[in-house]
């Protein structure tokens, strides 16, 4: 009691010895870098972007024009399209994709297959690769001249036009996005699948129960934390995507392919409308608060949801 | 824990007040005063491709009037340019002392930073009437030129001689577009497998632009009104959606599809600007003598056939220390007869400086175009280009009339109905007014 006494009245006598690495200041020190660096970089751009919004950028200079941004953007029929693509997207592709890589997870997590490892990789190796230098390689593929119709013109097929035709551009965008999340989405389920205890699948196969029914009703059930993880991961890739349609088919052809973020990017970096583009941003990051929080809602408490 | 909080709410507040004080800065002019010749400097300059292999041409010349600077031509892509101009101008520090910028695109520069280019105007005062003059008009915002323009891009048809010798169709003979679309049918029933025209219909305007070009409009018109929904622009998306009624284009849906189709004998024709040679030299220089350039078919019997596609300029971002070196840099590389002769024979740069075109090398045939001579042809296009109006909003209205251009082209959209749409999304998003 004593010592703490006068420890105090030390530290209010001298302020600098507040500072002074000790066992109390430590953690503070430790954490400071981080704290430094999230503050600099997101909460201030953050902040700044809901500031901007309000904003107009004119003549060099950005003039306070209260909601105006905001009124524009509900009467822009291309931001209404980009919500439709997006949307689009995550309703098709996201449950598509987190389907696909639990079943490989399942299949890569068996007993049965061999050469395991292997194929691990094999199906991670796409996420690791350089995004720019994979869509490239894509619009190549894709292209009306590209591998893809050659092979089809082979097989007496007619050509499709992948980036032309406002549905098959879509097509062609999901198809990348699926290649490119599914292995990493994969890598995610096989981890959970690896926390199930054995013991639950023994005691299933005593009671006779066959390998589609553990799958339904152990696999799934105990598998649920980590599909919301993984789908809520997707779903915010998917509202905040960019790389694909920029690259595949800057969007086109008549917007049929814009996502949120890429019209984001051409009103900011293509016009300069600096504060339009961040008005853009401050409902994408609504959208985003919102899906997230259906999701975990939808997860329940027991799940890791809320 | 509270005291953390208030801190970082604090420092935020200290960063956002930052917001929204820029204060006017004049703009810095360019004097033109006399530079000592054994001045000690470095100019760097950001510039891509052949232009920037161009401008290196230029640097022995400069430096026999000022051998103790350096120049450095820096390889940076267009599409990197932008971005890194943008950041750089908004960031006010990491900009070269010359930028190389398409001249379309630069026209919204100047606007959106009014004081982050150098002005041009006093010491280029006495050079207007030699240059190109859609693209001074380009370079141009409030009657100040900050941009100088570098190469010309006049637009031409280029066509496959061998297809219209099939079709026993004269070139010379395609006058209007309705010429050029008969002879189209003649040429494809004579040639299976090739189109007439590839056009990309639902990712690039240029050949809209091209059409609407000559014939005097363009998205603004001198006094900033949006003119996509004008006759011009209508007449000219209802031609592109004829070629497609009539069966005689292609969608080529990105630069290598049209590259490979074009080298594939696949296409009869290409319109584009006169730098179209440059590529197919590179890329085909086994078609050698096989293509022929006329000029863009007018609309009306009679009518103007001169336009023009694509074409860079030069700026000074007023970040840099020697604008004045960097200027007399500039105007040796582009206003001088030697150099853009230089940078036309060795890349192709067609130059925008219309004293280059006396230089007897005009009056030669090219073998590539089986002898024909190609260069006077587009030579004497340069001064005729109408004049085009650009206006910082100009990448909007691009957007817009892509859309429009990609519903009626892809789709079965009515030309005037998605004109007049694209013209009323154009206002509410720039606020400018739509011309009568």
């Amino acid at each position: 009691m004593d010592i703490s006494m006068t420890r105090t009245k030390e530290r209010r006598s001298n302020l600098s010895s507040k500072f002074k690495l000790n066992k109390r200041t430590a953690p503070y020190y430790f954490i400071a870098p981080a704290v430094i660096l999230f503050v600099l970089f997101t909460l201030y751009p953050f902040f700044r972007t809901i500031l901007l919004s309000f904003y107009s950028y004119e003549r060099g200079r950005y003039i306070y024009s209260g909601i105006s941004n905001y009124q524009r953007l509900f009467s822009d029929a291309i931001f209404f399209k980009a919500l439709s693509n997006t949307f689009t997207y995550l309703l098709i592709q996201v449950p598509l994709m987190s389907t696909l890589s639990l079943i490989l997870a399942v299949a890569l997590n068996s007993k049965i297959i061999k050469w395991k490892s292997q194929f691990r990789v094999a199906f991670f190796l796409p996420s690791v690769t350089e995004m720019i230098a994979y869509s490239i390689i894509f619009s190549l593929f894709l292209s009306d001249k590209g591998l893809l119709n050659y092979l089809l013109s082979i097989l007496g097929i007619e050509s499709i036009p992948w980036l032309i035709h406002p549905f098959w551009a879509k097509v062609s965008i999901m198809v990348a996005l699926t290649w490119r999340w599914t292995g990493y989405n994969m890598i995610i389920m096989l981890a959970g699948l690896q926390g199930i205890s054995d013991t639950l699948y023994e005691a299933a196969e005593i009671d006779g129960a066959s390998r589609f029914q553990q799958f339904l009703h152990i696999t799934i059930p105990q598998m649920k934390p980590i599909i919301l993880f993984s789908m809520l991961m997707s779903t915010i890739g998917t509202i905040n995507l960019f790389s694909e349609p920029f690259i595949l088919t800057k969007g086109g052809p008549s917007n049929s392919t814009i996502s949120l973020g890429l019209y984001l990017y051409n009103q900011g970096f293509m016009n300069l409308n600096f504060g339009y583009a961040s008005a853009i941003s401050v409902v994408l990051l609504i959208i985003t608060a919102i899906m997230s929080f259906i999701q975990m809602k939808a997860g329940g408490k027991d799940n890791g949801g809320l | 824990m509270k005291k953390i909080f208030f801190l970082v709410i604090g420092l935020i507040a200290v960063f956002l007040t930052g917001c929204g004080d820029s204060k006017p800065i004049e703009t810095s002019e360019i004097t033109g005063k006399e530079i000592k010749s054994d001045v000690k400097a470095e100019i760097k300059i950001w510039s891509w491709d052949v232009a920037a292999l161009g401008l290196k041409e230029t640097i022995p010349s400069f430096n026999k009037k000022y051998p103790n600077v350096k120049v450095i031509v820096e390889e940076v892509g267009s599409g990197d340019t932008y971005q890194k101009l943008t950041i750089g101008l908004n960031s006010n520090t990491g900009l070269p002392d010359i930028m190389t910028i398409e001249t379309d695109v630069f026209i919204k520069y100047p606007p959106n930073f009014p004081n982050g280019f150098y002005d041009l105007t006093k010491v280029s005062a006495n050079l207007e009437n030699d240059f190109d003059p859609s693209k001074w008009q380009l370079g141009m915002y409030e009657n100040k030129l900050y941009a100088l323009p570098w190469d010309s891009a006049p637009a031409g048809i280029f066509y496959r001689r061998d297809f219209f010798e099939n079709g026993g169709v004269d070139p010379e003979t395609i006058k209007t577009w309705d010429d050029f679309i008969e002879a189209g049918k003649k040429i494809q029933a004579a040639n299976p497998g090739v189109k007439m025209i590839p056009i990309n219909y639902a990712k690039e305007t240029s050949i809209h632009s091209m059409m609407v070009n000559s014939l005097g409009s363009g998205n603004f018109n001198s006094e900033g009104q949006i003119t996509v929904a004008d006759e011009s622009n209508i007449k000219a998306l209802k031609m592109q959606k004829r070629f497609i009624d009539e069966d005689i284009s292609y969608n080529a849906d990105s630069w290598n599809t049209l590259v490979i189709a074009t080298k594939n004998d696949e296409v009869a024709t290409v319109l584009y600007g006169g730098w179209w040679g440059g590529t197919l030299k590179d890329q085909m220089p086994e078609q050698s003598g096989k293509w022929g350039v006329i000029p863009i078919p007018s609309f009306e019997k009679n009518g103007k056939r001169v336009s023009y596609s694509g074409g860079a300029s030069l700026a000074i971002p007023s970040q840099s220390k020697n604008a004045e070196l960097a200027w007399e840099f500039i105007k040796n590389a582009v206003a001088t007869k030697e150099n853009q002769l230089l940078m036309y024979k060795k890349y192709d740069l067609f130059p925008s400086y219309l004293p280059t075109f006396e230089d007897k090398y005009f009056k030669k045939g090219d073998p590539y175009f089986a002898g024909q001579k190609v260069s006077e042809l587009f030579a004497k296009m340069v001064p005729f280009i109408n004049k085009e109006y650009g206006t910082e909003d100009d990448s909007e209205a691009i957007d817009y009339l892509l859309d429009a251009q990609a519903a009626v082209l892809t789709g079965d959209a009515d030309v005037e109905k998605v004109l007049k749409n694209a013209a009323e999304a154009i206002k509410t998003a720039t606020h400018r007014s739509i011309a009568d």
